[in-house]
């Protein structure tokens, strides 16, 4: 493995060596160039001799990498896709690929710990006291129990936080955030880890196939009340939605349970993530590898939410 | 209003013409492919999305081909007078000035970005079950995408050598180099992989600076285009000798004392005047129709060739005659 390694290394720096021999003969070429159109009397011996050993050398160095230098142009071409691929090639062979500009995993695995900031977004993380609970934070401790860390949790409003996250001062945001979420364009989002689907439901001795006028008990959330609204429904807003009579927009896990009929099923889909650290991609992967290693696992505690 | 005779092509370089059409329907198919193919994996790359763009852009310059080798074929008339041949310059003119806004724009992006320090984020895909760094795709996308450009831009350099056609010399400039903006995109990926943030947006700023680069070198050929500049060839490599061959025709012909050329190129077609002090004035208009007809055919390049018989070539009679 090493000895591949260090061919690896070798084979690297005589791309880098061609490359840079080939960048400089240019150059050297176009001043050449240059000149002459400036001064068509001025001597250009010194110039293109120049140029032309610096072809002389850089080809040298392109057959070196066993690349086939038929003529300039395809071994230009040439050179730089080999270039690409063994730049991709000896990434690729390294496990911490692609890596953190910021070392975020680097310093998990030093320090043992990773610093989440958390909203408190009921009923996916709560605050009770000095401890955090909720389905996300299992989730967290779950994920910090794969890679044998410790967890320090911050809790915080989400936009303090996710500025936090921006300036690398937490590793991982959660607390039911969800990817539709607009001020998220400078953070890093994992895929959702569980996906929600709300729709409406009836009594079952309710007939009604329609939401047209009907009046729908709902979560006090903007969004879902737009939703029945342009659907004709007469949204009511409440704080103790779940455990009113009649009509409920709900999760259809839910609406289910309390065995009601389901008149519309895709009212709303809420895909739950997890932020991380801006262009942290090597940590990104850590997080997401989690999420597909225990897909089965999240998707009960996602369900369990409201409960 | 005498409208100018209709041009006709020679068979030969009609052949190229619909050969360079074939060509650019056919980039136009390929580019599309490709600028699907990338639009599928861009993430958060500002090079890819630059790269993106760039071959979004590179659309134009077939287009803008293939509307003028429609509508510069249709016949002088008396609205028309001049012909149709400068919409080739005008469609050029268009395409070069949507290259240089655009190029200026990327340009900046990137600048601000790296300014900013934004750290793209690259994510991930499921495939097979395992989860792999979305930027691999990237990569192989972008490797996709150099592929059809190299290949048509140095099919499409000869045609444009042959039919005199700066659009085309242009726009198989643009499709040769694009190679490198793909392996310039790609190397801003691996960077990214590779923990170095601003790889991605200095490899955006080598591409659009390369896009600023062809927007204002085609600027400046269409706008002198315009502006009449004298023929020339349309890079070293043409085999351009019009103006000399002219030259050594009305050097030949023994009643003809002296005589000046003014040749502009109109589009992918030449026109001029060529002014002449003639040793006698017998039979003058005929000699003067022959010459005209005989220069005209030297070169399927030369369209309309007016000859003129003067007294002096530097023009002074004229104006003093205008005093008397």
């Amino acid at each position: 493995m090493s000895s591949d390694r260090s061919a690896a290394i070798q084979v690297r720096d005589d791309v880098v060596r061609a490359l840079t021999l080939c960048a400089s003969s240019r150059y050297t070429r176009n001043m050449a160039r240059r000149r002459s159109k400036l001064d068509p009397r001025h001597d250009l011996g010194a110039l293109q001799l120049s140029a032309r050993a610096l072809d002389a050398r850089w080809c040298t160095s392109a057959r070196k990498t066993s690349v086939v230098p038929c003529d300039m142009v395809s071994c230009r071409l040439s050179m730089w896709i080999v270039a690409v691929i063994v730049f991709s090639l000896l990434g690729a062979c390294d496990g911490s690929f692609p890596r953190d500009p910021e070392g975020t995993s680097e310093r998990v695995r030093r320090n043992r710990v990773i610093r989440v900031g958390i909203t408190e977004h009921a009923p996916w993380s709560v605050r009770e006291g000095a401890e955090a609970r909720g389905p996300e934070v299992e989730l967290v401790r779950r994920f910090a129990r794969s890679l044998d860390v410790r967890v320090d949790f911050r809790f915080g409003q989400q936009e303090a936080l996710l500025a936090a996250l921006e300036e690398f001062e937490l590793d991982l945001v959660a607390g039911g955030l969800r990817d539709e979420t607009r001020f998220f364009e400078q953070v890093g989002l994992t895929r959702p880890w569980f996906v929600e689907q709300w729709g409406v439901g009836v009594g079952p001795d309710d007939a009604r196939t329609e939401l047209d006028g009907l009046r729908v008990v709902v979560a006090p959330e903007a969004l879902l009340t737009a939703a029945l609204r342009k659907a004709d429904a007469q949204p009511h807003e409440t704080q103790d939605w779940r455990t009113s009579a009649g009509a409920l927009a709900a999760p259809l896990k839910l609406l289910e349970e309390r065995g009601l009929r389901v008149v519309e099923d895709d009212l709303a889909t809420h895909q739950y993530v997890l932020a991380t650290a801006p262009g942290e991609n090597g940590w990104l992967g850590a997080v997401e590898r989690y999420l597909a290693h225990d897909v089965e696992e999240l998707q009960r505690l996602g369900e369990g939410a409201w409960r | 209003m005498k409208p100018r005779a209709p041009y006709k092509l020679p068979s030969q370089q009609d052949a190229h013409v619909r050969r360079a059409v074939r060509l650019q329907i056919l980039s136009l198919l390929l580019m599309a492919s490709v600028i699907s193919v990338m639009a599928a994996v861009m993430g958060s790359s500002q090079a890819m999305r630059t790269a993106w763009l760039e071959d979004t852009l590179s659309l134009i310059p077939p287009i803008a081909f293939l509307i003028a080798v429609r509508v510069r074929t249709r016949k002088p008339n008396d609205r028309w007078p001049y012909g149709y041949h400068r919409a080739v310059s005008v469609s050029f003119l268009v395409a070069a000035t949507t290259l240089t806004v655009f190029g200026a724009l990327l340009v900046s992006d990137a600048v601000s970005s790296l300014v900013r320090a934004e750290h793209p984020t690259i994510g991930y895909v499921t495939l097979c079950g395992e989860q792999l760094w979305q930027g691999w795709l990237m990569i192989a996308a972008l490797l996709y995408s150099v592929v059809p450009p190299l290949v048509l831009g140095h099919l499409k350099l000869p045609l444009a050598r042959e039919l005199h056609a700066k659009v085309l010399l242009a726009d198989a400039k643009m499709n040769k180099a694009d190679w490198m903006t793909g392996g310039a995109a790609a190397l801003g990926v691996l960077g990214i992989g590779f923990g170095f943030w601003w790889a991605d947006a200095v490899a955006a700023l080598a591409i659009s600076w390369s896009v600023l680069q062809d927007g204002v070198r085609s600027l400046q050929t269409s706008v002198a285009d315009l502006m009449d500049r004298a023929a020339r060839p349309v890079d070293e490599k043409e085999q351009f000798d019009l103006p000399a061959r002219l030259d050594a025709y009305f050097r030949s012909l023994p009643w003809v004392r002296e005589h000046a050329i003014r040749l502009r190129d109109e589009g992918d077609v030449c026109v001029g005047e060529v002014f002449v002090v003639v040793t006698e004035d017998a039979k003058l208009v005929e000699r003067v129709a022959h010459a005209a007809r005989e220069a005209r055919a030297l070169d399927w390049r030369l369209y309309d060739l007016v000859v003129m018989p003067v007294l002096t070539l530097d023009g002074e009679e004229h104006r003093d005659g205008a005093h008397n």
